[in-house]
């Protein structure tokens, strides 16, 4: 009878497990296959493009061979013909860097603390991030840059030197950034513990000490991560180029470049194989710098968070 | 005694004077932020109920006054949008390995279908990048299988990767499936759950009491009517917030269908098409005052979505600054 009962019991049990396995593999199957396709596939693909040339055959068809390192050669061409790109790319991580992430930690500091219109501050610098970025660059390009006349303000973006031009899209990128960065350091902020700023306070300690010695090192993680993010953005960040539409190649960086080249040839029958952006070059461009990104990313969040301030 | 005092009464003064400058120092740059956004605002919206005439003829910053064009109406330039602009698309034909060659003819595409495809994009695209990773999360979370270890070890390997522009693979799959410029392509491409949401979704499950799942069980529940009826209703705070935030970005995203549905503009595209200025192929020919219109109109849902619902989609993101 016992035995019955156990064998009754197990079969209850496994019947159990396999439901549930069918059921697990039923609904992971659909997302796992899109994985497979739209990530695992398609940079297995784009790390072999990079390797390959397009020839155009009969009825339009397009024939891949193999090119060997034909489309690096070309990566390093363009970069040596456009020392720009990884000069401008860098500037804009430098401005985000050092003046955008240090600023939106004191609007941050500023909101947590309740502060005089705190909460209008809160909404009004996360509302560029609501609004499309093209809303501004229409409204910013007509009224800096149509120099329509009779207007007494500069033209700061159309017939401007390309160094007011590059600072006056640096000033705008810093603009619409602060949004969702001041959030995340709020929200970081708002889970420091009272005691802690409450002994700081005993202690003697004015608002700026506060900030750097015990708001800073308590939100260090939050901030590792959002280094982390922005190194990470260094080679796709656009700096709204596109958007404005400028194709000045003084101006471009490195991720407007690949966006650009990757549209300009979307809309054709065939990838260009004659254009040196072609799509070979393209992924052998996006394979270097993902090589290269890669080990840096780990490497800075390695050494921040070994030399950074702790809250301990 | 009284010296000690008095020294301290300085300290605690010198303390607030140094917190005083140092508020408002940042208060003033809060404040010429302020003043630029507003300005920015306030300058599009006022001069979107002007004529084009009126603008030429040199009233940029004043109120509108109607004498430069009598015929003019306040509203002009948002019926003007709404009903006469269009953006045209030319031939979108290519070779799909799989398929051949497909041909997509040009095509003339209004602002009321614009509107069409950004809700169908935004809304369901949102829908699909919420529910998707939050329904895979659930399943790693709560199915103890081996496989699901392996999975969110793999989900978390992609999230640290950067991977720079893999666009010429990406659309070479699409066309090659004959998915490439379509709308439910790129909705394709949503059904995705590895990215930030994933993990957020993950620690919320990793502490959802398993009580409800097995009282579920004991009143009949299937698996499906376990997800359906218990787990997702529970989570239906995270998931809307995780819902708005991915609507708001795909209203605003015009350069992933630039590449990948070009054919099927979505509002923040044609108003891309409307900055770049070729106005020769908008169907109509566009004032400047025109454009102002349809930015406005453009932000205008989102901005209103945002005034309703700012509590909700600004403190759970800040619940994803803390889960980081």
């Amino acid at each position: 009878m016992a035995k019955a009962k156990r064998k009754k019991t197990s079969l209850l049990k496994n019947s159990r497990y396999l439901k549930r396995l069918i059921f697990y593999i039923l609904v992971l199957a659909l997302p796992l296959l899109q994985f497979a396709l739209f990530y695992v596939y398609v940079n297995v693909d784009s790390i072999i493009l990079a390797f390959q040339q397009y020839e155009i055959a009969e009825g339009g068809k397009y024939v891949a061979s193999f090119a060997g390192f034909e489309n690096f050669k070309n990566v390093f061409q363009i970069f040596a013909d456009k020392p720009q790109l990884i000069e401008n790319s860098l500037l804009l991580f430098v401005v985000e860097f050092f003046i955008g992430i240090p600023l939106a930690l004191l609007f941050s500091y500023y909101i947590y603390k309740h502060k005089l219109f705190a909460g209008l501050f809160r909404v009004l610098l996360f509302l560029p991030q609501i609004i499309s970025g093209t809303v501004f660059v229409i409204i910013i390009k007509i009224l800096l840059g149509e120099a329509f006349p009779g207007s007494q303000l500069p033209d700061l973006l159309i017939n401007a030197t390309i160094d007011v031009r590059r600072s006056t899209l640096l000033a705008f990128v810093l603009f619409m950034s602060f949004g969702t960065n001041v959030l995340l350091f709020t929200g970081a902020m708002t889970n420091i513990p009272p005691s802690l700023v409450e002994a700081s306070e005993l202690d003697g300690c004015n608002p700026i000490q506060e900030f750097v010695f015990v708001t800073l090192p308590c939100i260090f993680p939050t901030i590792v991560s959002f280094i982390i993010m922005t190194i990470g953005t260094i080679f796709t960040n656009q700096m709204y180029l596109f958007t404005f539409g400028f194709q000045d190649d003084k101006l471009a960086t490195i991720g407007y470049f690949i966006y650009s080249q990757a549209q300009n040839t979307a809309g054709g029958l065939v990838p260009s194989s004659a254009n040196v952006a072609s799509y070979g070059t393209l992924s052998a461009f996006s394979l270097l710098i993902t090589i290269v990104l890669f080990p840096v990313t780990l490497g800075v969040r390695k050494l921040l968070l070994k030399f950074g301030p702790s809250a301990k | 005694m009284a010296r000690l005092n008095l020294k301290r009464k300085n300290k605690i003064k010198n303390k607030s004077l140094v917190g005083t400058i140092f508020y408002s120092l940042i208060a003033a740059v809060l404040v010429v932020f302020t003043i630029i956004l507003t300005m920015i605002i306030f300058w599009a919206i006022l001069n979107s109920f002007k004529s084009g005439f009126e603008f030429d003829a040199g009233n940029y910053f004043s109120w509108p006054t109607g004498e430069y064009d009598p015929d003019f109406s306040f509203f002009d330039n948002f019926i003007s949008m709404l009903t006469e602009f269009k953006i045209h698309i030319g031939n979108q034909s290519y070779y799909s390995r799989l398929f051949g060659e497909i041909i997509q003819p040009e095509t003339d595409v209004s602002f009321g279908l614009m509107l069409v495809y950004t809700l169908v994009y935004a809304g369901l695209g949102g829908f699909l990048q919420t529910i998707v990773p939050a329904v895979v999360a659930y399943m790693l979370c709560k199915y103890k299988f081996k496989f699901s270890k392996i999975l969110y070890g793999v989900a978390l390997i992609v999230y640290i990767i950067p991977i720079v522009g893999n666009y010429p693979a990406m659309i070479t799959l699409m066309r090659d499936l004959g998915i490439y410029n379509t709308l439910y392509g790129s909705l394709i491409q949503k059904f995705n759950f590895f990215g930030m949401y994933f993990f957020v979704f993950y620690a919320y499950f990793e502490n959802y009491s398993d009580t409800y799942l097995e009282a579920a069980e004991i009143d009949g529940a299937n698996q499906l009517q376990t997800i359906t009826r218990v787990v997702l209703p529970m989570a239906i705070k995270l998931i809307s917030t995780v819902f708005l935030i991915s609507f708001v970005n795909l209203w605003n995203d015009y350069q992933s269908p630039l590449l990948y549905m070009p054919s099927y503009p979505t509002l923040a595209y044609g108003i891309y098409r409307l900055s770049s200025g070729s106005s020769g192929a908008l169907g109509v020919t566009v004032t400047t005052t025109m454009k102002f219109a349809g930015v406005i109109s453009t932000a205008m849902p989102v901005v209103l979505l945002f005034i309703f619902l700012k509590d909700k989609l600004m403190a759970n993101l800040s619940l994803g600054g803390i889960k980081e």
